[in-house]
């Protein structure tokens, strides 16, 4: 039974072919459209997520600001007995391939006459040299003394300061009572973002825990090897965090609430939206050529039913035809997106430009992926059947006579 | 009961049907009464407008009465839902239209095996739809489609379509009423043979006189009345 009304139904695509061609072209497109921003979109996606890997590492250990209202990211200084310890036990869980600690710093940056606001991380430059970075004049070391004493500023800051390589500025830190501290200017870097390049300073860890007198830390980034097994190597350095009696946070970098997430969220919300106005489309344009199927079709319905099929069965019968058009629809949309993206691809992609607050655009290239493959499957196919059905439920109140005696 | 009534496998009592055009009523069919036995071979006659297709959509359960009933084989058909009266008219009813109606996409043999396959998957009815293709004379042609057949050709088709459930009854509405005088003499002698052959029992209607001719039964309608039932 079902093969002969989907052998019927697949005729009944062929009857006007032009209505057919055209109902294609138009799932065929809304498919290829959902393939083709899936797979850019995942381009996007790990492209974030590797830039955030590689400023963040997989893993941040943190203390948890005290206080109500912070946040679960707000964090506040901590310290531990035993750095090297926690260090070494962290780099001994399987894949770990750095850690490397942090304190967060801010306060005024002062050459010549000029100050301007800083912010920067105070980092073991041996490990993150080239974290987060581009530099401007590369690994040639002032002297071997200035490397590891002198700071990376980022290049706008630079500039309004007037600061080149090899100068030296003072840095001014307000704790209880503020602070002053000069470095050598060892590079001009350019970070991720145009507004970090405008503050960013990067400086060497040990000097500024001097300056303030301390050996408090912000965080520590756990980078590993291969990005996998992130659970179970979060749960493992939080078992070390516990046995050393320590209160801090582990989290992954794509864990809900983190920046990570809130991109891929913004990306998400985008794609619902463009699935959204897709769904409509196929609906309207399957209802529209279905109910027009139906129209042409009375007087052959009244027939059918004249040797025995059922309403059901012509339902059944239309929603199949909806389904193949979904379905041929689909399979024309994979042939458009992938020689779409595969020409896209071959020229080096699609220039993105830049957003307002970063200064290069990039090419983005399309990763063809099963997701959106199979999203696109079901919307195409799924809102296809759902239209034809409620186009065919105005046949429920037609009578045989009235479709025999249609012309 | 008597066993006179045993025999009949439709009874049609008191149907009548009412359409309201506006204020006004038209009454197509009124108080018709009649029974059918097994194997008749029946023609319902009378002028144009005088109730012929109604009575046979009414009997062929493709409408509905305004009043009264249709027993076939015991089932009161208008009682029944959708589903049921579809395979009623699926198993048990054939209907042959005068304007053929068949299938546009399908070939002939597709269009003769439809009715098999609507409430059975299995294909075994080969046998017999080459014997009614032998029957109608259109073995060679059995994969064309409806559009490159002639008239008569498509209305043999749709004779063995109607048959090949083996159905108790067939309700034929001017089957001959767009063909020419030769070929409908053709579609009467197929529509007879297998009366004789199958005991299936025809019930067609025509204003032709010649075609009239091929019944053992004629039932005369007026205005929707029965007027007359001459054996
Ligand atoms: N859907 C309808 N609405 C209103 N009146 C109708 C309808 N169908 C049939 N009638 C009327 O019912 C009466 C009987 O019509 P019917 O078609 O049964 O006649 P007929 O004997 O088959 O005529 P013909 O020989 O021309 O086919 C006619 O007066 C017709 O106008
Ligand atoms: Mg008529």
């Amino acid at each position: 039974m079902k093969v002969l009304f989907l052998k019927h139904a697949f005729r009944n695509i062929f009857r006007n072919r032009f209505r057919s061609i055209s109902i294609l072209l138009t799932t065929g497109i809304c498919s290829a459209v959902l393939i083709v921003i899936g797979g850019f979109y995942d381009y996007l996606f790990r492209s974030v997520e590797n830039e955030v890997i590689a400023e963040q590492g997989h893993i941040k250990i943190y203390k948890k600001a005290s206080g109500e209202s912070s946040g679960d990211f707000s964090q506040e200084m901590w310290e531990c007995t035993d750095y090297d310890g926690l260090e070494k036990d962290i780099l001994n869980c399987n894949n770990v391939s750095m850690v490397t600690p942090r304190l967060v710093i801010s306060g005024l940056a002062g050459f010549d006459e000029k100050t301007a606001i800083f912010q920067g991380d105070a980092v073991v430059f041996e490990r993150e040299n080239m974290i987060n970075a581009i530099l401007l004049h590369g690994k040639t070391p002032l002297s071997t003394e200035s490397e590891t004493s002198g700071v990376h500023i980022g290049k706008i800051l630079a500039r309004n300061l007037g600061v080149g390589r090899g100068d030296i500025i003072n840095l001014l830190v307000q704790t209880d009572i503020v602070k002053g501290i000069s470095f050598t200017v060892t590079d001009v870097i350019t970070t991720v973002s145009e507004e970090l390049d405008r503050v960013y300073i990067k400086m060497p860890l040990k000097p500024v825990q001097t300056l303030l007198d301390t050996n408090k830390l912000h965080s520590m980034h756990v980078f590993l090897k291969e990005n996998k097994d992130t659970d179970a190597i979060k749960n493992r350095i939080g078992e070390i965090i516990k046995k050393r009696g320590l209160d801090l946070k582990v989290s992954l970098y794509n864990e809900s609430g983190s920046y990570f997430e809130e991109v891929q969220n913004v990306y998400m919300n985008n794609y619902y939206f463009i699935l959204m106005v897709i769904m409509i489309t196929i609906f309207f344009s399957i209802a529209n050529t279905i109910t027009m199927a139906i129209m042409e079709r009375v007087k052959e319905m009244g027939t059918l039913r004249s040797f025995g099929m059922s309403i059901r069965h012509l339902i059944v019968l239309f929603i199949y035809e909806g389904f193949f058009l979904g379905l041929f629809g689909y399979a024309f949309g994979i042939f458009i997106a992938v020689s779409g993206s595969t020409i896209i691809n071959s020229i080096g992609g699609i220039y993105i430009p830049p957003p307002p607050t970063e200064e290069k655009g990039f090419y983005a290239i399309i990763n063809i992926s099963l997701v959106p493959l199979f999203i696109s499957f079901i919307i195409a196919t799924g809102v296809s059947v759902l239209s034809s059905f409620i186009s065919t439920l105005k046949i429920t109140s037609l009578t045989i006579i009235d479709e025999l005696g249609h012309i | 009961m008597n066993n006179s009534d045993n025999e009949n496998i439709l009874i049609c009592d008191n149907v009548s049907k009412y359409y309201s055009l506006g204020s006004s009523t038209i009454e197509a069919l009124k108080n018709v009464t009649l029974s059918i036995k097994k194997a008749e071979f029946i023609a319902i006659a009378g002028p144009s407008g005088s109730g012929k297709s109604t009575l046979l959509h009414i009997l062929a359960g493709l409408d509905k009465p305004s009043t009264g009933s249709v027993k076939l084989l015991d089932y009161d058909i208008h009682k029944l839902d959708d589903d049921r009266l579809s395979k009623m008219r699926n198993k048990h009813i054939g209907f042959i239209f005068q304007t053929f109606n068949l299938i546009p996409v399908l070939n002939v043999y597709e269009n003769i095996e439809y009715p098999c396959l609507i409430y059975s998957k299995d294909r075994k009815n080969k046998e017999r739809i080459f014997l009614l293709l032998e029957e109608i004379k259109m073995l060679d042609k059995i994969k064309k489609r409806p559009n490159q057949l002639s008239g008569g050709e498509r209305q043999r088709v749709a004779i063995a379509r109607a048959l090949i459930n083996s159905p108790s009854i067939v309700f034929a509405d001017e089957p001959t009423a767009n063909l020419d005088h030769k070929t409908g003499d053709i579609i009467m002698n197929i529509m007879k043979s297998m009366n004789e052959k199958y005991s299936t029992t025809f019930v067609f209607s025509t204003h032709d006189p010649t075609i009239m001719k091929n019944a053992e039964r004629i039932i005369h309608l007026q205005d929707g009345k029965l007027i007359k039932d001459q054996s």
